[in-house]
């Protein structure tokens, strides 16, 4: 069996006996050049579960922090209001320590946003070559994370003897809490676009006509956006994933009924893909597999592109950003243009667990 | 267990993969459309989202050419209007269409460098490599050959020797079909690695491009051969979403376009956008001399060409659902002959007698005033009538009358003739009766295939949205073996509740929904004061208000919306709801001295707000009154915030 990159990888959460703490400091002291804590600051009030946490076991780290666009007063003040405490939160959290904020670019296309930032932290002199990199993506959509996440394994892989090379160990945190994720509702949800750093060599003119199949990890309350993304893509075939095994065994069913999978996007039973709901590296052997097996079986018949979208929770997210970056696979992402928030978030945020995906350096051999 | 398909799930046709069942499902009106100059200079068409150009493009290029060319009896209308617009000869094709779309990659050209003529050269490089790949394909496609075995067959030949176009064949690999596509494919690939970059790169000099649109001058110079020999039809390059297209793009490309000195027809299509620069084309030359200008939507005031679009939409509904009742149902009857539109049913079933009840109202009205006698011949030709049509006409007698007696009538005269009440009435009065009476008696209203189409708001991805949702119910019907034919009641169900789905999705998926929501329940506002006036004002029905054009060109100016409060937030949701089709606009109204922007809602947002379907009546407001809308929280809205905090 082919052996994929991460098929054997380290993850720690709370309650699985490997914290996220534990793994930090194990990072942290085979980094030459100290650590780093990426984030983003906006309005997610997980935004700084994380951060916290780091700065109570690592020693003087540098952080930095990317600006995120303030929500419109319109959709929901208390959106508004969040953002503004978590500000206030971070700079009391940060006073006298050394931090770096990026700000959001100005940019004609939404994706480049993604791609500029990812851009100026491998290529700005901010990140030394030998540390301990930690990128919190709970407070980061799609577009941002995934093209930042791209650029340092990019910046990994490079040659040792490439001067942008960086060594080091790699990791990404968020805070998950499906709760809070309900109470959260993305507005102004148009059209869907290829995620920055993951075009690849979709759908050139140049190429013949390919058999598009699309694989969206579908969640709860999506519906606009995977419209948005069929519309993009048009594909000749689905298959979505579902969650199984997951905490509830019927939500794979419920979220085929949500849908009407069947019936509005065509999707025929045998053509359904499942993987475990709370690991994204169960999630990533999938596509990884899936990805293979449709190449052998089509690539003598039809020039065929698989395309994969994430509509599902963060770690989830990971799988399908690992799996993508892996074997070149074009992701397609919807940018919601405002945030409103369903209720109070103040009870549902005592559900949030964090996460460590521990990515590159001393636990795959590379020293 | 059988699995239904709803045929029109696939929303927009020019998604529909295989050209078969894009060119089965065309409405070919669309094509009548065109005007008659078309070939020699640059057609510039416009629409809302999902209003159609698209398809407009599709139908011209190979994939679809082909089709009609094996003259199936389905495509025949198709063919007939090809042939028609010069495209088709028999089975000769004279204008081959290649669609470039330019919603892919061109916009994040401008991210790569600040300098602008860097960013023009890298647009025209990488949309010349789509053109020439687009042409080949086409040619071949045409030919009956395919892409990419055959590309040695084609060639690009010059015409004569002039060494311009020698000198251009060698930028672009050279006159072969394989050089060319080698060419444009490295120039795609070298451009696409640059913009997906996530580590820092440099623009080399060598992948600078040019700034110029090559490929027009290269068709322009050379004729397009196949295995050695001419191919006769006239290349039509199409330009779809021209509007993703960051404005100097746009505009450099419309310049390129607009030139007369070239032998390829041109086609540029973009969606409407009634609060952008866009809007002025100016700077791209002037109409009818330098470019032709289609709007897919009829005005809202062109009751002839409504009515004319009214008729395709329905034309594509049969087309779209034919095949499916005849397969799931075993039903010949077309997809709206299944929706009843059978109202003297529905009023029968109410608990009160609709009818009675209003001519009541209606003769005590007439009895208590000055004149009884006077309304005597119009009230007998109400009692002529029954059923929903005597309900309709005692309720617009009673607004009748109530204009009547405002005019100082002559109390001593002859009774009113009662064809008089057809001349003081019309088709919006009569609209915003049966309406009036739906809403005040609980009665099904929004049902039969008149209402659907316009329903569909002058859009073609909207109205097979309706029809999707009315054609789900079908389905279930026929899942359990009952007729398949929709009441009145249950259409009426199907349509309120697409309609207040749609209401939800505006704040969902459109930028700016909630500010947007609230201009659009101010409208309805304005749309319930006038409704609740006894005399109906002419014209009845509001469904729209209006902004002079000046204020319009206010918002447009950054340094005005900077300094008056509410302006920016009015222009985003203006221009958004524009965009997304949730108002139509209409520039350059004229009416009482002044030239107006007369926004219309989206008519599936009427049957929400309990509002008739016709165009034709709005109530203009002035800016600095819009702008208090978004400034002030409206006292329902106030309520509802006290209310969630509460719960909260």
């Amino acid at each position: 069996m082919t052996e994929s990159r991460w098929d054997h990888y380290v993850m720690g959460h709370d309650g699985n006996g490997q914290s996220p703490e534990g793994l930090w400091v194990t990072a942290s002291e085979l980094a030459a050049e100290g650590s780093v804590y990426i984030l983003g600051l906006g309005f997610d009030p997980r935004c700084l579960d994380g951060l916290r946490r780091f700065l109570d076991c690592i020693e003087d780290p540098r952080i930095i922090a990317i600006e995120l666009p303030p929500p419109a007063d319109i959709a929901d003040p208390y959106a508004v209001e969040l953002a503004e405490g978590n500000r206030e939160a971070f700079d009391s959290l940060t006073r006298d320590r050394g931090t770096h904020f990026v700000a959001f670019p100005n940019v004609e296309e939404q994706a480049s946003a993604g791609r500029n930032i990812a851009k100026e932290l491998t290529g700005g002199g901010l990140l030394p070559s030998d540390a301990h990199v930690v990128v919190d993506i709970s407070a980061l959509p799609t577009s941002i994370f995934f093209p930042v996440i791209k650029g340092l394994l990019e910046s990994h892989d490079l040659a040792k003897t490439d001067p942008s090379h960086m060594g080091g160990q790699l990791q990404i945190v968020a805070s998950e809490n499906p709760a809070v994720d309900m109470l959260i509702e993305e507005q102004g949800v148009t059209e869907a676009a290829l995620v920055g750093g993951f075009r690849f060599q979709f759908d050139l003119d140049a190429d013949q006509d390919t058999t598009v199949i699309w694989v969206p990890v579908i969640g709860e309350n999506a519906e606009p956006v995977l419209r948005a993304v069929r519309e993009r893509l048009s594909p000749d075939d689905i298959c979505p994933v579902l969650p199984f095994p997951a905490k509830d065994p019927r939500r794979a069913d419920r979220l085929v009924s949500e849908y009407q999978l069947f019936q509005h996007y065509d999707v025929r039973p045998h053509s359904i893909i499942h993987a475990d709901e709370r690991n994204p590296f169960d999630l990533y052997r999938t596509l990884s597999r899936f990805h293979r097996e449709t190449r052998e079986a089509l690539n003598e018949i039809v020039e065929s592109a698989v395309v994969v979208s994430s509509h599902s929770t963060k770690l989830l997210s990971i799988g399908v950003l690992l799996a993508a970056y892996e074997h070149e696979l074009p992701v397609v992402a919807v940018s919601a243009m405002e945030y409103r928030l369903l209720g109070s978030v103040d009870e549902a945020m005592e559900g949030n667990t964090l996460v460590c995906i521990w990515l590159t350096g001393a636990p795959y051999d590379e020293s | 267990m059988t699995l239904y398909r709803n045929p029109f799930s696939q929303r927009a046709a020019h998604h529909l993969k295989h050209d078969d069942q894009f060119v089965s499902n065309f409405g070919p009106g669309i094509i009548g459309r065109l005007p008659d100059d078309v070939w020699d200079r640059l057609l510039i068409v416009r629409s809302a989202k999902g209003g159609g150009k698209s398809s407009l493009m599709r139908i011209f290029s190979a994939g679809s050419l082909n089709v009609v060319r094996q003259k199936y009896p389905e495509t025949a209308p198709v063919r007939q209007a090809l042939a028609g617009a010069g495209v088709l000869d028999g089975d000769e094709v004279r204008r081959l269409g290649v669609v470039v779309s330019l919603d892919r990659d061109y916009r994040a050209l401008l991210d790569l460098s600040e300098d602008p003529g860097v960013v023009r050269k890298l647009f025209f490089r990488l949309l010349d490599a789509r053109v020439i790949v687009g042409i080949v394909k086409a040619a071949l496609e045409v030919s009956g050959l395919q892409y990419p075995r055959d590309l040695s067959t084609f060639s690009l030949v010059p015409n004569g020797e002039d060494p311009r176009t020698e000198v251009l064949l060698a930028r672009v690999g050279g006159g072969n079909g394989r050089a060319l596509v080698q060419f444009a494919r490295s120039v795609e690939r070298q451009t696409i690695r640059m913009v997906d970059a996530v580590l820092p790169t440099s623009l080399g000099e060598d992948v600078l491009g040019h700034s110029e649109l090559y490929s027009l001058e290269l068709l322009t110079g050379c004729r397009l051969s196949i295995r050695g020999g001419p191919l006769a039809a006239q290349p039509l390059l199409m330009f779809d979403d021209g509007h993703k297209l960051g404005p100097d793009q746009r505009l450099a490309l419309l310049d390129a376009l607009r030139r007369r000195d070239t032998a390829v027809a041109r086609w540029y299509a973009e969606r409407f956008e009634a609060l952008s620069e866009q809007e002025l084309l100016g700077e791209v030359g002037e109409e009818d001399r330098d470019y032709v200008l289609l709007r897919l939507e009829p005005r809202g005031d062109d009751r002839a060409q409504q009515q004319k679009f009214e008729s395709f939409l329905i034309d594509v509904a049969h087309r779209r659902g034919h095949e499916a009742l005849l397969v799931y149902a075993q039903e010949r009857s077309s997809f709206t002959e299944m929706l009843s539109d059978d109202r003297d049913a529905v009023l029968s079933s109410c608990s009160t007698n609709v009818v009675s009840s209003l001519a009541n109202r209606v003769r005590t009205a007439a009895d208590e005033s000055l004149a009884p006698a006077r309304y005597q011949n119009w009230l007998d030709s109400a009692k002529a009538l029954a059923g929903w049509d005597a309900a309709v006409r005692w309720r617009e007698l009673e607004v009748l009358m109530a204009r009547d007696r405002d005019r100082q009538p002559d109390l001593f005269g002859e009774a009113l003739p009662a064809e008089e009440a057809q001349e003081r009435s019309n088709a919006g009065l009569r609209e915003a009766a049966a309406i009036a009476v739906a809403n005040e008696f609980d009665v099904p209203y929004f049902a039969g295939p008149r209402m659907l189409a316009k329903l569909g708001g002058l859009n073609v991805e909207q109205f097979l949205e309706v029809c999707g949702a009315l054609f789900d119910r079908m389905l279930t019907y026929v899942s359990i073996g009952r007729d398949p034919r929709l009441s009145v009641e249950v259409q009426d169900r199907v349509i309120r509740k697409a309609s207040n789905l749609y209401w939800e999705r505006v704040r969902r998926e459109v930028p700016c929904g909630a500010d947007i929501q609230l201009l659009i329940e101010h409208i309805v506002d304005i749309a319930r004061l006038e409704e609740g006036k006894p005399k109906v004002p002419y014209p009845p029905g509001v469904t729209g208000t209006a902004l002079l054009m000046v204020e319009r060109d206010h918002l447009l100016d950054e340094n005005f919306r900077r300094s008056h409060p509410g302006a920016d937030r009015l222009f985003h949701a203006l221009a958004s709801a524009v965009a997304h089709n949730v108002l139509s606009a209409q520039p350059d109204y004229s009416v009482k001295g002044g030239r107006y922007l007369v926004l219309y809602l989206n008519r599936l947002l009427c049957p929400r707000f309990n509002l008739p379907l016709g165009y034709g009546s709005f109530r203009e407001r002035r800016l600095r009154e819009m702008l208090s809308w978004m400034i002030e929280v409206p006292a329902h809205r106030q309520r509802q915030s006290d209310q969630a905090s509460l719960q909260l």
